[in-house]
């Protein structure tokens, strides 16, 4: 077992440990992009949103929800950022599927990504890539 | 009249370019978008923010992130993808009607991860303290 949240909630690697439930285990990230971050990870190992199962999918928003309260009232922040990198295109650094809670604060200087714009008739071509497979 | 600008593209009221709806969910291409396909999931339902969102609406909502991470995927032929939600005005979120962006990514793109930092002595200890005693309220 080379993957690192396994070995955090099998193995007994320390972490901490934020929240705990029948699917779930979320803990602190001890590089955090502000205080407070914390990593959410289903307990059976998915690499990505493609192979997680879906009621795990579920239940990591579930979890999600519960933190981002948690991390309101415990850390008195108004509000948070919600992140889930798939694939390491994405930025996916440890292949074990997780969601990111990102506590926010005004003036955290934490930027949007740029925005672009679609010229005349490209978004109608994007759309239509798309939904060909949906 | 309800201004809330999801509301009318959830109604038809404005246009889209929808990539799919049910009877919960409408998902539409980001006009200003971080990549090309950036994808807003929204449920029909004027709801803020993740906190008055219930778990069922929630559970609604990954499933369609999920069919539309996989459109985006192949029908774009991008490797990967970002899910992004901004909880509040603080975190950036600017319509006040909960909605996940889903953001193709390519290796060749240079988006990357906001900074990371570190904890000082005993500041992850206290940080945890005060998260779990949020629970326990």
């Amino acid at each position: 077992m080379d993957c690192i949240f396994c070995k955090i909630i099998l193995k007994g690697l320390p972490s901490h440990k934020v929240y705990e439930d029948d699917l779930i285990y979320a803990f602190l990230d001890i590089l955090p992009i502000s205080p407070g971050h914390t990593i959410v990870v289903p307990k059976n190992h998915a690499s990505d949103v493609e192979s997680v199962d879906a009621d795990e999918f579920m239940a990591m928003s579930v979890a999600v929800k519960k933190i981002g309260k948690a991390t309101m009232d415990g850390l008195g922040v108004k509000g948070y950022s919600v992140l889930l990198d798939n694939k390491s295109a994405a930025n996916q650094h440890v292949p074990h599927v997780h969601f990111h809670v990102v506590p926010r604060e005004e003036g955290d200087g934490l930027g949007r990504w740029p925005q672009g714009g679609y010229s005349d008739g490209e978004a109608e071509e994007c759309l239509k890539m798309i939904t060909s497979q949906l | 009249m309800n201004e809330c600008l999801f509301c009318k593209i959830a109604n038809g009221e404005s246009p889209s370019f929808k990539l799919f709806e049910d009877e919960f969910v409408i998902a539409f291409l980001d006009l200003s978008p971080v990549n090309y396909g950036h994808t807003l999931v929204v449920p029909k339902e004027h709801v803020i923010n993740i906190d008055s969102a219930s778990e069922e609406l929630l559970c609604t909502i990954m499933k369609s992130i999920k069919k539309v991470g996989f459109a985006l995927k192949e029908g774009l032929r991008v490797e990967g993808y970002n899910i992004l939600l901004n909880n509040d005005a603080v975190a950036g979120q600017v319509i006040p009607h909960i909605h996940f962006h889903v953001i193709p990514r390519t290796k060749e793109d240079k988006l990357r991860h906001w900074p990371q930092q570190r904890y000082g002595d005993g500041e992850i200890e206290e940080t945890l303290r005060r998260m779990h005693s949020a629970f326990e309220r």
